[in-house]
């Protein structure tokens, strides 16, 4: 490519020469403002055709970069006055420009040199240091980070805008070693600083610790010291680090762990066990009371679910009890359960299951607190004990006050109303014959006393001598009592009674019991049929039954059950029936615990029963 | 007609004696009859409706006794459809309140007349008789 003549041509005297392989982005331009001529470079970075551009405005040129008003610029150029300055270039390039005057040799302004500069690279760069710096005062200034550097050569510390306001102190304090030392709160706190400080000037060592100061307005505050050596040929030359507010996470912090200490101190001391479980019933947190009831530490439950922890039975009670609450999200509340240990120990709880849901409403798990009752229930048990005891001690007296009411007032009232007459009777016959009757009654009275007298002795009797006894034995021994009446009424007694069934009772008692069944059998026998005595043992509910069952008269129960073991009541007409045997019998069956029964059907039979206790 | 029929029903020997000689003390028109249970009393009511003999019109029932008691007697008693009116007179020597209450009970509630009285018993007054029909 040639240089252009006609620029030549107008230049004239001008000895020019190519500029347009020098290794720089440059044109010059004349007096009128147009190109006179570029280099390569200058024509490739802008992307220019060289055939057109030679002779053009270069302020046409420059036209597709619009940030600038190239017209004043090329003006003032050409007026004798440089002018730079930084452009986006084509591609999101950046170039620095200038317009400088050019002189001929005698220095008159002939035109304006501009150079161009590529400067991208440098430019995206201090972008870049400019948005990080930016960030950085803006991170310092949220976050309430400082800086600080410690010039060792010099010895000389310096503290960042930041720094200074945690310090609380102004923008024109300038910090030494000794006043930075003062900061800190104690003479403990201070030799830690100067401890780290050394280690890290000396051999180097990167380190960050929370430590306490007392700002210059007096504020107690905790800091996050950070410090790292800056080495320069080897040599650690600086210390530089930050520095950040944390007291108010601390006391956040404390604050947190006081009310968390408080909730647990409270959830421990609560005279109940507290669990929470998760949605697969695992134990997120259990109080003191629930690791004493599951027998381990805490730290061996969190985590497990009832089947890891419990019998198989229970957990499944609990099991299902979480699932209902889970799935219906109804608590449970005061539930009472009462389960039968491995142990044999029986377990009463009072439970409630509570659900508890996450911000979004899902129920998260449950919050479980139980009560162990068993003390309650077995206290209860006592209770209902001792009612039913007492309510029997009461029907006796009852019944007691009955018999006195009774019998004892018929005879004293047969007696008055014998003695009455008596005194008005003139006839010696009749009251011979009143004398008579007096006396039967008086024999009465005295037999329904010793009667009377007999049933107070059993029940007076606290402490009764109970001893093992041979049952089958027993029978026989009873049978042997009542030989003559046996052998009489040619009645068949049929012992079935176990030869090996042993038993604890009182001796006496029951054979007086089954010495009045076998009697009772014989003396309501049906006539003209041999009597059947059959003695035999069952089982109900693991307690020994004894029967004693005949082929008699048998009786309507319908009638006479309540009646049946009462005092003076009778129910066939027999001369023998005085109405005292069972009433006795029932007695001494209720003095040793035991209870009679009866089962009988008129004309085919009766069988009475003791429900007495345990083999033993 | 005349009716002095009365009866006793009590298994206490004694009493009967007693009753019985307070009663012919009153009247030798009277002719007591005693039965020693309540079962045995009502079968001879019922066999006297049956057969249309004239009933008692003056009971003294004891309320202990074997087979059948006092109480029992008066309920199936009762039932039975006599139109004419029978004083009942319950003889006791309960002072039990249970057994006061009981007679109050019925009494109210039947259309005999059923009096309470508590032993000993030395005599009777005429007024106790009224509703016997005797030359007095």
């Amino acid at each position: 490519m040639n240089a252009n003549p006609n620029i030549l041509n107008t230049k004239g005297s001008i000895n020019t020469y190519s500029i347009k392989s020098l290794p720089l982005s440059m044109a010059l331009i004349n007096s009128q403002g147009k190109l006179v001529e570029a280099t390569d470079e200058w024509v490739r970075y802008h992307g220019f055709q060289f055939d057109n551009i030679n002779g053009q405005s270069i302020c046409s040129l420059l036209k597709q970069y619009a940030d600038n008003d190239w017209k004043q610029v090329v003006a003032e150029g050409l007026s004798g006055i440089s002018k730079q300055g930084i452009t986006r270039g084509p591609n999101n390039s950046f170039f620095k420009w200038s317009f400088s005057p050019w002189f001929d040799e005698n220095q008159n302004t002939i035109g304006t040199i501009h150079k161009v500069d590529d400067v991208t690279q440098k430019t995206l760069n201090d972008i870049k240091y400019d948005k990080l710096d930016n960030l950085l005062n803006l991170q310092s200034e949220i976050s309430k980070v400082g800086f600080w550097e410690f010039d060792i050569d010099n010895y000389a510390i310096s503290w960042s805008q930041t720094a200074k306001e945690i310090f609380e102190v102004g923008p024109e304090f300038e910090p030494t070693v000794k006043n930075t030392l003062e900061f800190y709160r104690n003479s403990k706190e201070k030799e830690i600083v100067k401890m780290l400080f050394r280690n890290s000037s000396e051999i180097g060592i990167t380190w960050h610790e929370k430590l306490r100061i007392i700002s210059a307005k007096g504020n107690k505050k905790h800091l996050n010291v950070a410090c790292r050596p800056i080495y320069s040929h080897g040599k650690i030359i600086k210390l530089v680090g930050t520095l950040q507010d944390i007291t108010e996470q601390v006391n956040s912090k404390v604050t947190i762990e006081e009310n968390e200490n408080l909730l647990n101190t409270l959830i421990d001391s609560l005279p109940a066990s507290v669990f929470i479980k998760d949605t697969e019933s695992r134990k997120i947190l259990v109080n003191k009371q629930e690791e004493e009831f599951i027998g381990l530490p805490k730290q061996e439950i969190i985590g497990k679910n009832d089947f890891e922890l419990f019998d198989a039975e229970i957990a499944k009670t609990f099991r299902e009890e979480d699932l209902r609450v889970l799935s219906t999200g109804v608590p449970i509340l005061g539930k009472r359960t009462i389960t039968k240990l491995k142990s044999g120990k029986e377990l009463a709880l009072l439970t409630s299951k509570i659900p508890f849901e996450n911000i979004k409403g899902e129920i998260k798990g449950i919050i479980g607190i139980s009560l162990d009752i068993s003390d309650v229930i077995q206290k209860e048990r006592e209770l209902k004990q001792l009612i039913q005891v007492t309510t029997v001690q009461n029907n006796k007296l009852i019944d007691f006050a009955h018999i006195v009411s009774h019998n004892i007032r018929s005879h004293s009232a047969n007696i008055t109303m014998l003695l009455n007459f008596l005194n008005m009777e003139e006839d010696p016959i009749e009251t011979k014959n009143l004398l008579g009757m007096l006396g039967e009654s008086a024999s009465d009275l005295a037999e329904t006393l010793e009667h009377l007298n007999q049933v107070l002795v059993i029940n007076q009797q606290l402490k009764l001598d109970r001893e093992i006894v041979n049952l089958h034995d027993l029978t026989n021994k009873a049978a042997t009592h009542l030989k003559d009446q046996l052998d009489l009424s040619q009645a068949r007694l049929n012992n079935q009674v176990s030869e090996n069934l042993y038993l604890k009772t009182v001796p006496i008692y029951l054979e007086n019991i089954l010495i009045q069944f076998i009697s009772n059998a014989i003396k309501y026998r049906r006539p003209n049929t041999t009597p059947q005595i059959r003695v035999y043992t069952t089982r109900e509910n693991g307690k020994i039954v004894i029967h004693v069952e005949d082929n008699g008269l048998g009786l309507n129960l319908n009638q006479h059950k309540d009646k049946l073991f009462g005092m003076y009541k009778t129910f066939h007409n027999n001369a023998e029936a005085k109405g005292i045997g069972l009433f006795i019998a029932r007695n001494q069956a209720e003095a040793m615990g035991a209870k009679l029964e009866v089962k009988s059907k008129v004309n085919k039979g009766s069988t009475f029963s003791i429900i007495i206790g345990h083999e033993k | 007609m005349k009716n002095n029929s009365v009866f006793i029903i009590d298994d206490d020997l004694i009493t009967v004696f007693g009753l019985k000689k307070i009663l012919e003390r009153i009247s030798k028109e009277i002719k007591p009859t005693d039965f020693c249970n309540g079962s045995v009393a009502l079968d001879a009511i019922k066999s006297r409706i049956k057969d249309g003999r004239p009933l008692p019109s003056l009971i003294f029932l004891d309320i202990n006794m074997p087979i059948m008691d006092g109480w029992t007697f008066l309920e199936n008693f009762l039932e039975l459809p006599i139109t004419q009116k029978i004083n009942i007179k319950i003889i006791t020597s309960s002072i039990d309140i249970a057994d006061r209450n009981k007679w109050q009970a019925y009494a109210k509630q039947s259309v005999h007349q059923i009096d309470y009285l508590t032993k000993p018993i030395h005599k009777l007054d005429i007024n106790d008789l009224a509703v016997l029909e005797m030359a007095s």
